[in-house]
């Protein structure tokens, strides 16, 4: 909130501060009160008051004026003003050459229109003393000519912003932040004596105030306390004049932040300003029944602002109301028809306490922020009800000319119950660290307006006073005395630790693990966020993120099988897909949606990372890059069974291949895909996973249908331990397509959790064998289809003890072989952990492989 | 007649070993001469021949040139492996200016690296990491941690809602909440993770991180925290870095802080990222405030804590000297290849 120096000078001397507010500024800031800027406002050098003697019109412009303008100055100065609302003989506030006005706007001699004009007449807006002006400012005709118009208008000012945390709102106010500051550099606060000229009118005669405490609330908490206005003020004022507030007011409200409004409304936005209280003034021709009441609302019964928003209210909001409607929601904003108007003559003036939580409820419940909500909502001090009242009947009579009732109205059952809060000087001392004293104690408890009581057994009983209504704790005592004297005097020590060792959290530790194996690969780790889009891509510009984009690509995916295969073959897949529903990569539960997104790009949690991965890889190749392996290592979110699910994933892409001296033409257009295959069983190796395998098929050699963004023919899924874990594949081309993406592009994604379960667990080493492995090519003669764990599982069997390790050496086709058929050659190593193997052996169990591939394949 | 037929074998060895190019030519003399149909060894056999008396002395002659002729052999060779060496590694010499095949470097999210470095520094003084959900209940994410329902402190984070009862955890509070009430005392612990608010412009991502700590003994004061983060800034910075404390409001902890360190930037002496002020914010820290200790089941009288958290984001930037912070989210192989 913005602080003005001066208005705080009413309060207190800070004449020690006028050269350097900023120590002033870094007091505050110490104490907790954060100063985020200081502006000074200063004097402005050449903008005088002047006297028009001469106005003519300007002979080549209709709309200018050529003013003769006497500043005090031997000569006069002719200045061109292209302003209406002066004539001869006003008072105004002359610019001179040379004068810098706010945002460094140099005046200087010129010509305009060909005639000469040394100087500017200024609006309030040129002077920054308003937002919004009409016309040029005149002053009062009494202005000495040729005065400093910063002197004569008080234009200096030094403004504070202050950032008050929700625990402070005592120093939401100038009179508030005065008694802080009071309390800080020790000096005495000056307190205003209110001077109001009282009327004849009773209130009673007038009309009927009642405060009924019946409201009910589903919040329990809300609803133990019962009573949410403990106390309610107010007073009657008749024959008010309502029109513009006088200038000094204007300013005063406009440099602390507000517009100027009217008299009336200004005056009670002046006081919650000085006081920290806010106000309401109802116009009493709108009260039907001549009867105020204060209670809760009707459910279902509707409710129009004053900025005409209309709000249907649930019978849980406190209202201010008449006979037949709602004049106001207590504490939040007031109705449309019962405000101040021009034709405004008497008024009823409100001046309450509400409880900060239902205050914070409804103006919650129906998203209404107003600097009222605001205040009541963090707590307003229930004793500053009667001198703010005061304050504003005082302003009503000498601003508005109104006549104050005889009598207050004042509902004020009991007051609120007190804290009392126990503590010994040993408990500051314990918990800051450094020695406190009773001596600096009690001096910051009289600065603290604290009363308290001191026994020598039980140490000090305090009774903050109403408006520190933060303090209530022990705790918040030793705060106090710490903030006081100052956080630097707290030492720098190190404290002892317990010989309980503590152990890293098994999700950080694999997450660190994986992110730490991948990257030493060579992929790049990206972070994206953990929430995306629904919308699925409509364009091919848009992002391919969020939930539902794998089902968009399901989509693509099935259109694609619709013209290859038929009707038919897109119902089995469909229907195959909802037994393995593998887009969502192993979960089948609900998107998590976001109730109140920043936008509708980031409105679901992402519940698969490929579309964000996708689109980092995208990006990257629009920037040129050719080739590049990412992954991340992140959550992704879904609702089953009524519980929210986060689960862990490692996901990699890799896309092209360097284009370098290096490259070797063999390679396949497959290869991208079994290249991160490899990186991944690097992954699983240093996982410590020993049992794993890769399935694309199901029993019936079919293949099975693909995750939708993955091309149909070249995936597959991952199980470990015959558990289920993700998948792998070449990325859709039509997805690639779409985005002309000109790379083959791989992708994995997998269940982090299930792929690092013996990270931790420490292998017991196995004896080394010593005879020599024995390495023998086989080249088999096989219809394509078969599958390379196949001929590996039967030539594993057929190997027997002896069998190390099978690798794939080359594919052969030809039309000579046959349309369908291959040679494929690999290579058998066998070892024998106790002898050499003999040839002869060696030849028994090529003849047996060659018999049961012979036996199992054609 | 015998002794003869050996001196000629014996000089046409010599002669075809001199002569030889490579060391498999004079291999193949070798062969010809002493294999085991060579012309000597076919000589030996032929011993049989000579008169009984002389065969011992002729023996002796036909082994004396074969170990001569053995010692031609060797040093030829040695001499042939010599220059066929030199010629080899001539022939083979290489521009190893020239690039190797193409690989990724594999980096670092910085934002995971500093993260790790926050934590392998904490973990020096008993530190522990856990973890805990994003999607959190607002039991763990406000009202554990003493922000009671309308209460104006909520107002300080702008949140995310999943439904009545789930936030988007707008801090990693609820670990610390969640930890308490799981683990026996005393702990030290860190939370770190993403975190949330809803709130984005060019200085604030919807989606940032945090490291939080959270230390609960007996007899814990605010000079232990000072000291617990003096030691984190200095092992981060470097140990000229000085800190302090600031007074400030956190429903969690009383009394509360905010902590500036020397700006590591300029040392201290003012410059554009501290505003000329030689400090920066860093984080916010306190000791726990009893009500929230007592809504984790543990007894403020006995026990108490400290707690503090930092961005990890202003760390990154401070490290790294990265001003944009969307730079975290573009996932731009031209920013992560400088980690």
């Amino acid at each position: 909130m913005k602080i003005l120096k001066s208005w705080l000078e009413e309060f207190i001397d800070l004449k020690e501060f006028n050269d350097n507010p900023e120590v002033l500024a870094d007091k505050l800031t110490a104490a907790g009160l954060e100063v985020e800027s200081v502006e000074k406002l200063g004097n402005i050098d050449q903008l005088v008051v002047g006297h028009i003697i001469e106005l003519n019109k300007h002979p080549n412009a209709d709309r200018l004026t050529v003013c003769l303008v006497d500043v005090g100055q031997p000569e006069p100065y002719q200045i061109v003003c292209g302003a209406t609302n002066h004539k001869q003989g006003d008072k105004v506030c002359a610019a001179l050459p040379g004068c810098v006005l706010p945002g460094d706007f140099k005046i200087k001699k010129s010509k305009i229109r060909d005639i000469e004009s040394s100087g500017m007449l200024c609006s309030d807006k040129e002077m920054n003393l308003s937002s919004e002006s009409q016309g040029i400012r005149i002053l009062d005709q009494d202005a000495p000519v040729g005065e400093s118009v910063s002197k004569y208008l008080n234009l200096s000012e030094t403004i504070f912003e202050i950032s008050v945390t929700p625990n402070r709102a005592d120093c939401l106010s100038h009179w508030g932040l005065a008694r802080e500051i009071s309390c800080l550099i020790n000096k005495p606060l000056k307190i205003k004596e209110p001077n109001i000229k009282i009327g004849k009118t009773i209130i009673n005669n007038r009309f009927k105030i009642e405060v009924k405490n019946t409201v009910k609330s589903s919040d329990k908490n809300l609803a133990k306390n019962g009573d949410w206005c403990p106390r309610f003020m107010g007073r009657w004022i008749e024959n008010v004049k309502v029109r513009p507030s006088p200038p000094w007011l204007k300013l005063k409200l406009e440099r602390a932040g507000f517009n100027s409004i009217n008299n009336i409304v200004d005056i009670t936005n002046y006081v919650m300003l000085e006081l920290g209280q806010p106000m309401h003034a109802y116009d009493f021709s709108q009260i039907d029944g001549a009867e105020i009441t204060v209670k809760n609302s009707e459910s279902g019964e509707s409710f129009t602002s004053f900025d005409g928003t209309t709000y249907k209210l649930t019978g849980e909001e406190l209202t201010i109301r008449d006979k037949n409607k709602v004049l106001g929601l207590a504490g939040v904003v007031g109705s449309k028809n019962s405000g101040i108007s021009d034709d405004t003559e008497n008024i009823f003036l409100e001046c309450a306490y509400f409880v900060p939580s239902s205050v914070r409820k409804t103006a919650r419940r129906f998203g209404i922020e107003t600097d009222a909500a605001y205040r009541f909502s963090r707590g307003t001090d229930i004793e500053m009800l009667p001198r703010a009242l005061n304050l504003a009947c005082q302003m009503m009579s000498e601003l508005a000319d109104g006549q104050v009732s005889k009598d207050v109205f004042d509902f004020y059952p009991q007051p609120l119950p007190k804290p009392k809060i126990k503590i010994k000087v040993d408990d500051i001392s314990d918990r800051l660290g450094f020695i406190a004293t009773e001596k600096q104690f009690e001096f910051w408890l009289e600065r603290l307006s604290c009363d308290f009581t001191k026994s020598a057994q039980e140490g000090y009983t305090v009774f903050p006073p109403a408006f520190r209504y933060d303090l209530s704790l022990k705790e918040d005592l030793i705060e106090e005395y710490g903030r006081l004297e100052g956080y630097d005097k707290i030492p720098e020590i190190l404290p002892q630790m317990s010989t309980d060792p503590g152990v890293h959290d098994a999700v950080y530790l694999k997450s660190r693990f994986v992110t730490e194996v991948l990257s030493s690969q060579g992929f790049h780790q990206v972070l994206n966020y953990n929430f995306t889009s629904s919308r699925s891509g409509k364009s091919s510009s848009e992002p391919t993120a969020g939930a539902e984009a794998p089902t968009k690509s399901a989509e693509r995916a099935s259109e694609l099988d619709k013209r290859t295969a038929g009707e038919g073959a897109k119902a089995r897949l469909i229907e195959e897909y909802a037994s393995l529903n593998p887009y969502n990569i192993g979960h089948d539960g609900e998107v998590v949606k976001l109730r109140n997104p920043i936008s509708d790009k980031l409105d679901v949690m992402r519940s698969l990372l490929f579309p964000q991965l996708f689109q980092n890889a995208l990006h990257n190749f629009k920037h040129g890059r050719s080739s590049g392996k990412l992954f991340e290592q992140g959550s992704v979110f879904y609702k089953k069974d009524g519980k929210y699910v986060e689960e862990l994933r490692t996901a990699g892409v890799l896309w092209g291949e360097p284009k370098d001296f290096w490259e070797t033409s063999k390679k396949d257009v497959s290869y991208p895909v079994f290249k991160l295959k490899s990186y991944l069983e690097v992954l699983l190796k240093k996982s410590n996973v020993k049992v794993y395998r890769f399935e694309a098929m199901d029993n019936n050699k079919e293949l099975l249908l693909s995750p939708g963004f993955l091309h149909p023919g070249q995936w597959a899924a991952l199980f470990v331990r015959g558990k289920y874990v993700g998948v792998i594949g070449t990325v859709h081309p039509k997805i690639l397509e779409d985005e002309k993406f000109r790379e083959p592009m791989a992708y994995f994604e997998l269940n982090t959790d299930l792929i690092t379960q013996d990270i931790q667990t420490y292998n017991k080493v196995k004896s080394l064998v010593y005879y020599p492995i024995v390495k023998r090519d086989l080249t088999f003669e096989l219809s394509q289809k078969v599958q390379f764990k196949d001929i590996h599982r039967v030539v594993n069997k057929a190997s027997g003890p002896l069998f190390q390790n099978l690798d794939l050496k080359d594919i052969f086709k030809s039309e000579k072989l046959g349309p369908d058929k291959m040679a494929i050659t690999v290579t058998l190593y066998l070892q024998d952990s106790l002898k050499p193997i003999e040839d002869k052996i060696l030849d028994q169990v090529q003849e047996k492989i060659f018999k049961t591939i012979a036996m199992e394949f054609q | 007649m015998l002794q003869q037929k050996l001196q000629e074998i014996y000089n046409q060895a010599i002669e075809s070993f001199l002569t030889s190019k490579s060391r498999s030519e004079l291999y193949e003399f070798k062969v010809k001469f002493m294999g085991k149909n060579g012309e000597l060894t076919v000589l030996m056999k032929s011993l049989v021949d000579v008169p009984k008396e002389e065969r011992p002395q002729f023996g002796q002659l036909v082994n004396e040139k074969k170990n001569e002729l053995e010692l031609k052999y060797a040093e030829k060779e040695f001499e042939l492996a010599k220059s066929e060496l030199a010629e080899k590694i001539k022939t083979e010499t290489i521009d190893l200016t020239m690039p190797g095949p193409t690989l990724d470097s594999g980096r670092r999210h910085p934002i995971d690296l500093v993260i790790n470095e926050m934590i392998d520094i904490l973990t020096r003084i008993g530190f522990s990491v856990r973890t805990g959900p994003m999607i959190e209940h607002d039991r763990y994410n406000f009202e554990a941690l003493n922000f009671p329902k309308d209460h104006p402190a909520r107002d300080m984070q702008d949140t995310f809602y999943i439904d009545d009862e789930h936030v988007l955890r707008t801090h990693t509070s609820p670990i610390q909440v969640r930890t308490l009430e799981k683990e026996s005392l005393p702990l030290r612990i860190l939370a770190p993770g993403s975190v949330f608010r809803c709130d984005s412009d060019i200085t604030h991502s919807p989606n940032f991180y945090q490291v939080e700590g959270l230390w609960v003994d007996k007899n814990v004061s605010m000079a232990h925290l000072k000291g617990v983060i003096s030691f984190f800034v200095k092992s981060l910075f470097g140990d000229k870095m000085k800190i302090r404390f600031r007074p400030s409001f956190f429903p969690f902890t009383e009394p509360s802080a905010e902590v500036d360190c020397t700006c590591p930037i300029c040392s201290g002496t003012g410059c554009r990222v501290c505003k000329q002020t030689g400090w920066i914010e860093i984080g916010g820290c306190g000791l726990v405030n009893p009500n929230v200790l007592k809504l984790s089941g543990v007894d403020p009288d006995q026990w108490q804590g400290f707690a503090f958290g930092f961005g990890v984001e202003r760390m990154a930037m401070i490290r790294y000297g990265i001003s944009d912070i969307r730079l975290f989210n573009e996932n731009d192989l031209r920013f992560l290849e400088q980690f």
